[in-house]
C-alpha cells in the first residue's frame, strides 16, 4: 500500500483519542464495550478493504470525477453534498472538542474566541493549499511528532500508577452483548480511509491488498483502541472513570515525568495531540471543501483568474464553527457527537451503494 | 539598415561606411580607437575599444602577422583561419560585441571580427560563504569561461550540456545553463528556459538578482533556488540532475530546483564518517528547530503557562525575571531585534571595525542590559542560543529566511500562548509543504530514490 494511505488512516486512529471515542467506550464499560470494540475493528477493516478495492478499479480518479462520469446529475450532487456535510462535521467535532479542551486545561483565562481564531487561521488556510500538499504536510508532521507520540503512549502504559488489575476487571465484561454506540465509535477509528474519495487522484498505482497490510491495519487499530479504552481504566480505576468528561487528559495528568523538563505528562499530551488534531481537521475540511466545490460547481466562481471557491469555503466553514464553538455546551457536543457516530453505518451504507452504482455503470 | 546587405563596404573613401556609422555611435566612448595599419600599398583598418581588449594579443596575433605577411590577401586568409573569429550578425550586435572586447578589421573590403578581449576577473576566489573543513577551498571566479572550465575539470562527462545565451537587459550579460543531459529533469529544464525567456527586468547584475526574478513569486519568504559558490556542491547537484544557471561576472551560481533539505546540507557531510555526519546533521536540525521555536516558547511559557515546565525551573526563570518591568514578549522582541541589529551590523561593517561591534554589542551591552534589569539572565541565554543556532544553517539564504520565520512564530505565541506555538509551527510546515520550486514540491521526504518517487507513487 502507498505510505500516504497509511498516514491518512493512522492520523484518524490517533486523533480519536481526543474526540469523544474514549468517553463513549468508557460509558458503555459494563454494557459490552469490549466485544463492540472487536466487532468495530472487524467492520472497520471490512470497510477499508471494500473502499480500497473499489478505488483500485479506478486508479488516479477521485470520487467527484467518477460520480460526474457515471451517474446522473441529481444523484451525484446529492451524494456529494451529503458527503461534504459528513466530512465537515467530522472535522468540526475535533475542532470544537479541542477548543474546549484547550480552554479547560491549557489556557483557562483566554477568551474562547481567541482560541478558536488561533486554530481557524491555520486550519482554514489548509483549504487554500493544493491537495497534494496536504499529503506532504501530513508526512512531515508525522515524522516530527511520531517519536513524541510513541514516547507518550509508552509512558502512559509503563508508569507507576497503571494498575493491571483494573484492566482485568474491565476484561471481565467480555461476555456481554455488544453495544451499538461503542461499536460505531470503534468503527470511527477507520474513518481515515474514506478520504480516498479526495486523495485517490494521487494514488496512480494499484494499491496492493494482501494479508500483510490488512494485518498491520488490524493490529494497529486494535492496539490503538485498546490503549484508548484500557489506559484510562488502568490508571483511573474501573468504577469511577466514567465520571470524567475528558478521561484521557485527566489520565495523562496523573502521570509524572520525574526527570523531564516538562514534569506533567498532560502538557505533552495536549501539545502533541494538538498537532495531530490540526492535521485531522485539515484533512477533513480540505476534503469537505473539494466535495462542496465539485457539488456546487464552484470552479466557475472566479475573479481575475483566481479561484475564489476555497476562500468561500474557508469563510463558510470558519463561520459555522464559530457559531458551534460559541453556542454548544460540552454536554451538547458530546451527545451530538454520539448521534454522529451512531449515524456512521448509514454513511458507510450510502458509500457502499455509491460504489456499487459506479461499478455497475462503469462495467457497462 | 540592419542586415547583411548594409554591411557591404564602400572602400573608395578613406573611412568605410560601416566604420563611420559605428564610430558615430561610439563617440561617447572616449577610448574607442580607429586606426589604419599600412605597409607599402597594403593596408587594413582596425576598430576597437582600448580598455576591453588585450594589447598583447592585438600586437601578437594581428599587427605582427600583418607586417610579416605584407599582403592583404594573405592577411585576410590568415584572419579567416583564426579560431577566435566571430560571425558578424548585424550592426546592433556588432556594437555590443565591440563594447565587450572584440576587434573589427576591415581588409580588402571585408570585415572580420576577432575576439581578443581582456578578462581581469578570472582568478579563482577562496570560498567565503560556505567554508568547510575538508574538501576544496577554492570557489568560483567572476568569469564565466573560467567557471565552466572549473566545472568541466571536476565533471568530465561528455553528457554535460552547456547552453550559452545572452540576457536581454542592459547588462547584456552572458548566461550559461549547465546540466547533465542523461539525468536532468526535462520538465525543470523547460521551466528554466521558459522563465529565462520571460525575463524583462531592466538590469540584472548578479546571480542572486537573477534568482529573485526567476522565482516568479512576489511575496516569497524562502528561496526556491539554491545559490552556491562551491564547485563541489555544484558538481554534486549536477550529478543529481539539477540545472545550473551561471551568469558572467558572478562568483556564485544558482541551481534549480531546490528543496528545503538541500539548504540543510553542508558539503562536509559527504567528507565525514557515517556517524559523524549523521550527528552533525542532527545537530543542525536541532539548531534549526531551536532558532525558530525557542523565542516563541519562552514567551508562551513565561506569560501563559509557567506550570508546563518543572517547578524548580519555573522558579529559576521567575527569579531571573525579578525587576524586569514589562511582559515577556516585549523583552523577547527587544532582545531579538537587538541581536538582529548586531548580526546585520557585523555583516555591513568593514572587517576592521566589526570586531568592535561584536564586543560592544555582545559583551558590554549584554551584561549592562541584565544589570539594568531590562532583560532577564535567562533571556540573554535564550537570545544567544537562538543567534548561534541560526549560524548553524549551512546556506546563508535559508538562515535569513529562518530569521524572519521566527518572528511570525513569536507573534503567534504572543497572541495565542503555548497552543499557538504548536499551531503556528504546523502552519509553517503547511506553508512549506505547499511551496514549489520549479514545479517540484519544496518540503517533501524522498524515501525511495527520487526518480522512482516522482514517476511512480504520485501523479505529477
Amino acid at each position: 500500500m502507498n505510505r500516504f494511505l497509511y498516514y491518512l488512516i493512522f492520523i484518524n486512529m490517533i486523533a480519536n483519542i481526543i474526540a469523544s471515542v474514549p468517553r463513549i467506550l468508557i460509558l458503555e464499560k459494563s454494557n459490552g464495550a469490549i466485544i463492540a470494540m472487536v466487532l468495530g475493528t472487524i467492520a472497520g477493516l471490512l470497510i477499508t478493504y471494500i473502499t480500497i478495492k473499489f478505488y483500485n478499479a479506478f486508479p488516479g480518479k477521485n470520487l467527484m470525477e467518477l460520480l460526474k462520469i457515471y451517474t446522473p446529475k441529481w444523484f451525484s450532487i446529492s451524494v456529494l453534498i451529503y458527503f461534504a456535510a459528513n466530512w465537515y462535521i467530522a472535522g468540526s467535532i475535533t475542532l470544537v472538542t479541542f477548543t474546549f479542551v484547550l480552554i479547560r486545561f491549557l489556557t483557562p483565562e483566554m477568551p474562547i474566541i481567541t482560541i478558536a481564531i488561533s486554530l481557524l487561521i491555520v486550519v482554514s488556510s489548509s483549504l487554500l493549499i493544493k491537495t497534494k500538499s496536504i499529503l506532504y504536510m501530513i508526512e512531515i508532521t508525522i515524522v516530527i511528532f511520531s517519536p513524541l507520540i510513541i514516547f507518550f503512549l509508552m509512558k502512559s502504559v509503563f508508569n507507576d500508577v497503571f494498575e493491571i488489575d483494573f484492566v482485568k476487571i474491565a476484561l471481565m465484561h467480555i461476555n456481554e452483548l455488544p453495544n451499538y454506540s461503542a461499536f460505531t465509535a470503534s468503527t470511527y477509528l477507520y474513518i481515515g480511509i474514506v478520504n480516498m474519495a479526495v486523495f485517490n487522484t494521487f494514488f496512480m498505482k494499484r494499491i496492493k491488498l494482501g494479508i500483510l497490510p490488512l494485518l498491520i491495519l488490524g493490529a494497529g487499530g486494535l492496539f490503538v483502541i485498546s490503549l484508548t479504552y484500557f489506559v484510562p481504566i488502568g490508571i483511573g480505576g474501573f468504577d469511577k472513570i466514567d465520571d470524567l468528561i475528558y478521561p484521557w487528559i485527566s489520565t495523562s495528568d496523573s502521570i509524572r515525568m520525574k526527570f523531564g523538563i516538562i514534569e506533567r505528562l498532560t502538557f505533552f499530551f495536549l501539545l502533541v495531540f494538538l498537532a495531530i488534531a490540526i492535521l485531522s481537521i485539515s484533512i477533513h475540511w480540505h476534503g469537505a471543501c473539494r466535495l462542496l466545490q465539485s457539488a456546487l460547481g464552484l470552479e466557475k466562481f472566479k475573479w481575475k483568474g483566481h479561484d475564489l471557491s476555497p476562500i468561500f469555503c474557508a469563510i463558510l466553514f470558519s463561520f459555522v464553527s464559530f457559531l458551534l464553538i460559541l453556542y454548544l455546551s460540552e454536554g451538547q457536543l458530546f451527545s451530538y457527537t454520539t448521534y454522529f457516530f451512531n449515524l456512521l453505518p448509514v454513511f458507510f451504507g450510502i458509500s457502499m451503494v455509491v460504489f456499487l452504482v459506479i461499478k455497475r455503470r462503469a462495467a457497462k | 539598415m540592419k542586415g547583411m546587405s548594409s554591411l557591404n563596404p564602400q572602400s573608395d573613401n578613406q573611412i568605410p561606411h560601416l566604420f563611420a556609422r559605428l564610430l558615430n555611435k561610439l563617440q561617447v566612448a572616449g577610448d574607442t580607437i580607429h586606426t589604419p595599419i599600412e605597409i607599402d600599398e597594403e593596408n587594413a583598418q582596425l576598430l576597437f575599444i582600448k580598455s576591453v581588449i588585450d594589447g598583447n594579443q592585438l600586437q601578437n596575433t594581428i599587427i605582427k602577422p600583418f607586417f610579416e605577411l605584407a599582403s592583404e590577401k594573405r592577411f585576410l586568409q590568415y584572419l579567416d583561419s583564426l579560431p577566435n573569429k566571430i560571425e558578424i550578425v548585424d550592426e546592433e550586435t556588432l556594437l555590443v560585441e565591440l563594447t565587450r572586447g572584440m576587434l573589427l578589421i576591415n581588409v580588402q573590403q571585408r570585415y572580420v571580427l576577432i575576439d581578443i578581449k581582456k578578462v581581469n576577473t578570472d582568478s579563482v576566489q577562496i570560498t567565503s560563504l560556505e567554508p568547510t573543513i575538508y574538501g576544496p577551498q577554492g570557489g568560483l571566479s567572476e568569469s564565466l569561461e573560467t567557471n565552466i572550465n572549473l566545472l568541466r575539470q571536476r565533471y568530465a562527462e561528455p553528457s554535460l550540456a552547456v547552453e550559452i545565451t545572452t540576457l536581454t537587459d542592459r547588462s547584456k550579460s552572458v548566461l550559461a545553463i549547465l546540466y547533465d543531459k542523461e539525468v536532468v529533469d526535462t520538465e525543470v529544464l523547460d521551466t528554466v528556459r521558459k522563465r529565462l525567456g520571460q525575463l524583462n527586468n531592466p538590469l540584472i547584475q548578479s546571480t542572486a538578482d537573477l534568482e529573485l526574478y526567476l522565482n516568479q513569486e512576489k511575496f516569497a519568504l524562502f528561496p526556491s533556488t539554491l545559490l552556491t559558490e562551491r564547485p563541489d556542491r555544484i558538481v554534486y547537484n549536477l550529478a543529481g540532475g539539477k540545472v545550473i544557471i551561471m551568469l558572467d561576472g558572478s562568483p556564485q551560481v544558482t541551481m534549480a530546483p531546490a528543496v528545503f533539505f538541500d539548504f540543510m546540507v553542508s558539503m562536509d557531510d559527504h567528507y565525514h564518517n557515517f556517524w559523524t555526519s549523521i550527528s552533525t546533521t542532527f545537530l543542525r536540525y536541532a539548531g534549526l528547530f531551536t532558532c525558530t521555536v525557542l523565542p516563541a516558547l519562552y514567551v508562551a511559557i513565561i506569560s501563559y503557562n509557567p506550570d508546563v515546565i518543572r517547578t524548580e525551573l519555573a522558579l529559576t526563570v521567575a527569579g531571573s525575571r525579578i525587576g524586569v518591568p514589562y511582559p515577556s514578549y516585549i523583552e523577547v522582541i527587544f532582545m531579538l531585534v537587538f541581536i538582529e541589529l548586531l548580526t546585520e551590523a557585523s555583516i555591513r561593517l568593514p572587517k576592521a571595525v566589526s570586531a568592535t561591534a561584536t564586543t560592544v554589542g555582545g559583551l558590554i551591552l549584554g551584561t549592562a542590559v541584565v544589570e539594568a534589569a531590562l532583560a532577564s539572565n535567562i533571556m540573554i541565554i535564550v537570545v544567544s542560543l537562538v543567534a548561534i543556532s541560526t549560524f548553524v544553517i549551512p546556506i546563508n539564504e535559508m538562515s535569513f529566511s529562518v530569521r524572519a520565520t521566527r518572528f511570525f512564530l513569536l507573534l503567534y505565541a504572543t497572541l495565542f500562548g503555548l497552543a499557538g506555538v504548536i499551531i503556528g509551527f504546523v502552519g509553517i510546515i503547511m506553508y512549506l509543504a505547499n511551496k514549489e520550486s520549479f514545479g517540484k514540491p519544496y518540503l517533501k521526504f524522498y524515501w525511495k530514490n527520487r526518480s522512482e518517487e516522482i514517476k511512480g507513487g504520485l501523479k505529477k
